[in-house]
């Protein structure tokens, strides 16, 4: 069997040009190897040969994130390659958008599969991994050794073509995809048996975990309010009149952001509530009662907020996906934090 | 981070932390449609300048407060 050919991703720092200095480092590349793609090369084995390295700085890429992706599918396309591995990132959420984004651009464009390695906190698992496959690992290039053997067996049989394992099985994030099985035992019969050992104690596993939503860690209080960056965002779905964006009034797969620079009240008309889960006579009337802007003015006037932020941010909460909701606040935390946003407020219907 | 809705429940069950009790319906949270234009925003005002105070409140799990407790400090 003809090797397969991996061309891999690594930042600044797993490049070896340097650390937070050298965030800013535009892409380029080297052929073969680099860093900890020589450790990924031994556990490809005969099986893979890592063609080519492309780094870029995790700032680079965050900020210019098109270009970014432009300039590294054109180098990665010179070694026509068969699988695109990013990463490990570990715990680090640059990084971690950086091998997402760029996975996720290099399998649309190429039609060829990328595959990347992050740790469960990466803020990228949520935003990637029902798209690309997210390899765990644990929080820090501690965890180097650990990550890459099960990257590199998953980077072979998504690059052969051999057909992928459940998630637990092959060691990456579930993704969220059903496959059927045919397994030797009836439903009735394995259903008793699940309920036999609850009953005697004995360990056992469901076959369908039930989604939980977990606990969010809280953040730390603001600590002065008066100096705070404030955010108005809302699930109430109230958009520029006319839903110029296409907002769902369910089932919501996008959010966005619209301009308040300059405005001390919504007026009525100007916007619509786009929600189908609740009458939305009253906030079509007064769009303040769902996105409260001129109260929010007001306390930035008074001193009790330091700034309100000049956009709020919007989608529909209503009959939701739980996983397209996590992606949908971790892009809007993303957004927030790139634009120095310390505080919410969140609006709920 | 702060919530701010009517249906409370919800906002504990999906793990938001700093949850504001509104004392608008849950349709219209920051509405009163029953007032004045003019009393319904003073209204309106003296809720969020509640609710902003729960972004200054450590807390460990999801909490709720409403405008009343908040009055305090």
């Amino acid at each position: 069997m003809t090797p397969l050919k991996v061309v891999h991703y690594i930042n600044q720092f797993f490049g070896g040009i340097g650390g937070e200095d050298k965030a800013d480092a535009s892409p380029t590349y080297r052929s073969g190897p680099v860093g900890p793609g020589t450790a990924l090369a031994r556990h490809l084995g005969a099986g893979a040969t890592v063609v080519g390295t492309l780094i870029c700085g995790d700032n680079y890429f965050v900020e210019h994130t098109d270009e970014a992706v432009t300039e590294l599918l054109q180098l990665a396309k010179t070694y026509d390659a068969d699988v695109l591995v990013a990463g490990p990132a570990f715990s680090s959420g640059r990084y971690g958008t950086a091998c997402g984004t760029l996975a996720r651009a290099w399998q649309a464009e190429t039609g060829k599969p990328a595959v990347t390695a992050m740790n469960e906190n990466n803020p990228g698992v949520e935003l990637f991994r029902s798209e690309i496959h997210v390899v765990r690992s644990g929080p820090t290039a501690a965890s180097m050794s650990e990550a890459l053997p099960r990257l590199a067996a998953l980077a072979l049989k998504l690059g052969r073509g051999v057909e992928v394992g459940p998630a637990d099985a092959e060691g990456y994030f579930p993704r969220g995809v059903r496959q059927p099985l045919r397994l030797e035992q009836g439903a009735g019969e394995r259903a008793v048996e699940l309920l036999l050992a609850k009953l005697a104690g004995r360990p056992y596993r469901t076959e369908l975990p039930i989604e939980d939503f977990g606990a969010v860690p809280p953040a730390p209080p603001v600590p002065e309010l008066g100096r705070a960056v404030v955010a108005l965002v809302t699930e109430s779905g109230l958009v520029p009149h006319g839903n110029p964006d296409r907002l769902e009034t369910w089932n919501a797969s996008r959010w966005f952001k619209y301009p308040i620079a300059g405005l001390d009240d919504l007026e009525p008309g100007r916007y619509q509530a786009w929600h189908g889960g609740c009458d939305t006579t009253w906030t079509n009337e007064d769009p303040d009662r769902a996105v409260p802007l001129d109260a929010a003015r007001l306390l930035e006037k008074a001193g009790v907020i330091g700034r309100l932020y000049d956009h709020y941010y919007v989608t529909t909460g209503n009959m939701a996906n739980i996983k397209t909701m996590a992606r949908i606040g971790a892009e809007i935390a993303q957004d927030l934090r790139a634009n120095g946003i310390q505080a919410v407020v969140l609006t709920a219907t | 981070m702060v919530t701010i809705t009517a249906l409370i429940s919800i906002a504990e069950r999906v793990g938001a932390n700093r949850i504001f009790k509104t004392e608008g319906r849950f349709h219209h949270p920051l509405g009163e449609p029953s007032l004045t234009p003019e009393a319904e925003r003073a209204w309106r005002l003296d809720l969020l300048r509640a609710a902003v105070k729960m972004l200054m409140l450590p807390v460990e799990a999801p909490t709720v407060r409403t405008r009343t407790e908040l009055a305090g400090g």
